[in-house]
């Protein structure tokens, strides 16, 4: 039985002896031999697209005297129609035709005459390779195969599809900063980011992930601050991925973590690009990945969980400060709350003031389960809760949270079933959990919190212990490319602690954070820190 | 090597003060005042030189050596079958100590806080804990530590702090009334604790300064003697010199009579959840460095195999090791400073110095 279940787990853990991005329709080659046919050329690529009704084929023959057969092929839907009518077609089937044969236009060099003086596009590719014009084709380029000739055109400009528009990032909204978000576009992606870092150092190294969905998938970075060995690690972990597909970067997060076995997010994900290139410029690499809003950033350590990206526009100490220590807070309650409050109310009751614990006391009068059994089933029910609130249409959440919060809440406390203190436990643990600004690390701490809870009340405040030391066990050993989790906390360096548990202001940051392993520690030179305005001019 | 991992002459010092630390500022005061009553401090002063002498010795063995650990050079420095005899010692020692430290958890855990919970349940459950840090490494252990002490420390600072007000100096007087023995003899129990400094002989060739490690290791144990200087001087100041001789956790009294505006009070429990952490150190340090000796003196290539072998059998020698809290109490008072001090703690490391300084051997620096 067990070495059944083992043998099914080994079969997913050996990685299959194939190249990643391998192309499955490409496996005879002998199907694809250049050809300077027309006919068999268009017929090489309508067979490997089989009959599928978006590819469109488009005869066509031009010149003036010189006639000359050709044919455009390219996909309906992902390419802008605009373009490919103005500056292909038209030069083509029109202008071409008022070209005399006289200048010099000969079958042989008519790719130099047609890329120097008729078309008015901008990109243009020429090869003999079919796989790689099928790749094109694919992305919404336009192919131009021309009888008598073993080279291909293809024409980059004519991608063009229908893109949502950048709107403000529904998932993390602040008051002040940028209200731009990523899309689902890769090239405004890219674009979004350039815009904000004018330096020709910004380098975007993109690769195609996913053997069928081929999906552009781009490490960015800053040259000269980023470290190249993470870089490079970086980049070999995502070649090394061998999958099916990508849709979302998540697919790409699990494939590249350290331990992806951990509860732990070990990489930060972001859909702001000022945060994004706030991490370039610590020298930090983000990786975008296309079809999706999401970017991950790496590497990171525990409390950059803990870090929003307003923290850098509000007021240093009042604003930013007070809000990361809220945070901290908030993540301790969240976590061991519930635990405490079983731990306390079960062993240790001599800890609770009298007053409080008459009150306490009767509040639990009547009850008829175990605290435990009273914590986590309501603890439970608010998870689920929770996630039918998410899961819902909006309109109906908002009659869910009147039923299930008000409603099913009230009675339960009416008929005697909870008591209101652990109403209360469990909605500060509940309000608590909302406030940590990566929900990735929420999930994880929201789910330690059940067993935390179970020790709680089997040990006492010594089995929380035991559990937060295991937590910390596993959290100290963890790495995210080599940078560890807990740091600066773990190993200690206060150079960079003092940008985690309060934000400085900018003036007084002038390295960049040791964590990130710039190679340029320098952010800016102390020398004008103490340059005030002038308090002799007077505007 | 066997161990991957790299930490710092300062994480290095941070491990040994927690390893310390952890157990002295609970059982000590009472062995101390016992011995010196009112003058116990006097005695800390003493066992602080005394310490500051022993950390000298093994920390300039252990930088002689600055590639191998006690185990290795004991063989290259008396010959392979004296060498071997040595490192068996040693092994004994290492699990011997922590099976006592185990113990001591143990009974504390269940005389102060959960007297019907049976004893095995803190036992099983702390060196499994223990087992894992073990597994991850000596990195793991030293960064637990640079988080943990730091609780520990703040914890045990407050505690000091809220006791100030409750101070009688009265408690203190007459100063210096016996002659010298008794306070020797009150010494006796500390300087055995700050002898455990030992450890760092096993730790030394993962210091990547190795150089810096006599300043570190002395410098920890200066820290520990000041921060039970601050434990003793509390304890006997508040509770005076004779009911710090009584009670067997004299610290753990001082902090129920704690109470902040009739709210927080009886924070003995939150106190006891910090020290389970310390401890917890403690007794994952000992585990590591007998892990570490054992594969060491066998010559296997990982260590990691031998982690949990080694925890069972911590587990069965500390449940068997002694009948019952007395018996420990004695034992750690009487027996324990003589056993660890001679031998293991002063003796062996001063054989080997010697040696190493007639013969002139030195290991390879890097």
């Amino acid at each position: 039985m067990l070495k059944h279940f083992y043998k099914r787990i080994k079969r997913y853990m050996v990685p299959l002896n194939k190249g990643p991005g391998e192309k499955s329709y490409l496996k005879n080659e002998s199907s694809f031999l250049p050809t300077k046919n027309l006919q068999e050329r268009v017929k090489q690529i309508k067979d490997t697209f089989a009959p599928s009704d978006d590819l469109i084929i488009r005869d066509i023959t031009f010149g003036s005297e010189l006639q000359i057969n050709g044919t455009l092929i390219y996909i309906d839907g992902l390419v802008d129609k605009s373009i490919l009518n103005n500056s292909i077609l038209r030069p083509l089937l029109i202008e071409s035709r008022e070209v005399k044969p006289s200048k010099g236009y000969t079958r042989e060099n008519i790719y130099r005459r047609l890329h120097r003086e008729i078309l008015t596009t901008n990109e243009i590719e020429e090869t003999n390779q079919i796989s790689l014009v099928i790749d094109k084709i694919l992305t919404g380029e336009t192919a131009l195969i021309i009888e008598g000739q073993e080279q291909m055109m293809i024409f980059g400009d004519t991608r063009g599809w229908k893109d949502r528009e950048i709107i403000d990032p529904e998932n993390e909204t602040v008051l002040r900063g940028p209200r731009e978000g990523f899309t689902e576009s890769f090239r405004d992606n890219t674009a979004l980011i350039r815009r904000r870092i004018k330096d020709p150092r910004l380098f975007f190294d993109s690769m195609k992930i996913g053997k069928i969905t081929r999906t552009e998938v781009s490490l960015v970075y800053i040259k000269g601050l980023a470290n190249d060995k993470i870089v490079k690690e970086a980049r070999q972990r995502l070649q090394r991925i061998d999958i099916d597909g990508i849709l979302e970067s998540a697919y790409l997060e699990e494939f590249i973590e350290d331990c992806p076995w951990s509860l732990f997010p070990q990489i930060e994900h972001t859909e702001r690009p000022d945060k994004a290139a706030a991490a370039l410029l610590e020298g930090r690499i983000i990786i975008i990945t296309d079809n999706t809003p999401i970017t991950l950033i790496i590497p990171i350590t525990f409390f950059q969980f803990m870090q929003a990206a307003e923290d850098y526009y509000d007021r240093p100490f009042i604003g930013a400060t007070l809000l990361r220590w809220l945070r901290l807070f908030a993540v301790n309650v969240s976590l061991i709350f519930p635990a405490f409050y079983v731990a306390i109310t079960t062993f240790h009751q001599e800890m609770i003031p009298g007053p409080l614990l008459i009150s306490l006391a009767a509040t639990r009068e009547g009850v008829p389960f175990p605290l435990v059994v009273e914590v986590l089933g309501l603890e439970f029910s608010f998870e689920v809760l929770r996630e039918a609130g998410v899961k819902l249409p909006r309109p109906l959440g908002q009659a869910l949270s009147i039923v299930g919060a008000l409603i099913l809440g009230d009675a339960a406390i009416r008929a005697g079933l909870v008591s209101p203190a652990i109403v209360i436990v469990v909605a500060m643990t509940a309000i608590t959990s909302f406030v940590i600004p990566a929900f990735s690390m929420g999930y994880a701490l929201r789910l330690l919190r059940f067993p935390l809870a179970l020790l709680g009340a089997s040990l006492g405040l010594y089995g929380v212990m035991l559990g937060l030391l295991g937590i910390l066990i596993h959290v100290t050993s963890l790495r995210s490319f080599g940078v560890p989790y807990l740091a600066p906390l773990a190993p200690r360096h206060l150079e960079d602690a003092k940008d985690i548990f309060i934000r400085l202001p900018h003036r007084l940051i002038q390295k960049r954070p040791w964590i990130a392993r710039s190679y340029d520690l320098i952010r800016r030179e102390p020398v004008d820190m103490d340059k005030k305005p002038d308090p002799g001019k007077k505007g | 090597m066997l161990e991957q991992g790299i930490i710092s002459p300062r994480q290095a010092m941070e491990l040994m003060v927690t390893t310390i630390i952890a157990t002295i500022i609970l059982f000590v005061p009472n062995f101390t005042a016992r011995e010196a009553l009112q003058d116990a401090w006097i005695s800390v002063v003493i066992a602080t030189l005394a310490g500051i002498m022993l950390a000298f010795l093994v920390t300039t063995l252990g930088m002689r050596f600055p590639n191998q650990t006690m185990i290795q050079y004991s063989q290259d420095l008396l010959g392979k079958f004296l060498g071997k005899g040595i490192g068996l010692l040693y092994i004994w020692f290492y699990l011997h100590i922590n099976a006592i430290i185990i113990r001591e958890f143990g009974e504390f855990m269940k005389t102060a806080f959960m007297p019907d919970t049976p004893l095995i349940v803190f036992t099983v459950t702390i060196v499994l804990l223990a087992a894992f840090a073990v597994r991850g490494g000596l990195e793991v252990i030293a960064r637990m530590n640079e988080w943990l002490l730091l609780l520990f420390l703040f914890t045990f600072i407050i505690i000091s702090f809220l006791a100030l007000g409750e101070i009688d100096l009265n408690n203190f007087k007459p100063v210096a009334e016996h002659n010298l023995l008794p306070l020797l003899r009150g010494a006796f129990a500390p300087t055995s604790w700050m002898g455990e400094i030992v450890a760092i002989t096993m730790v030394i060739p993962y210091i990547n300064q190795p150089g810096k490690s006599r300043r570190y290791g002395v410098g920890a144990v200066i820290l520990v003697g000041l921060l039970l200087l601050l434990s003793i001087f509390t304890s006997v100041g508040v509770l005076g010199a004779p009911s710090t001789a009584k009670f067997q956790f004299p610290l753990l009294e001082m902090v129920r009579l704690i109470n902040i505006a009739e709210f927080i009070e009886r924070i003995d429990a939150l106190v006891m959840v910090t020290w389970v952490a310390g401890v917890y150190i403690k007794i994952s340090v000992f585990f590591y460095v007998a892990v570490l000796a054992i594969s060491q003196w066998t010559q296997i290539q990982d260590y990691k195999p031998v982690t949990f072998p080694v925890g069972v059998i911590l587990t069965a020698f500390s449940l068997l090791i002694f009948e019952n809290t007395v018996e420990l109490a004695d034992f750690l008072s009487q027996t324990f400073p003589s056993y660890a001090l001679y031998l293991f703690e002063g003796g062996i490391p001063l054989l080997l110095l010697i040696t190493a300084l007639i013969t002139g051997k030195r290991g390879e620096k890097n």
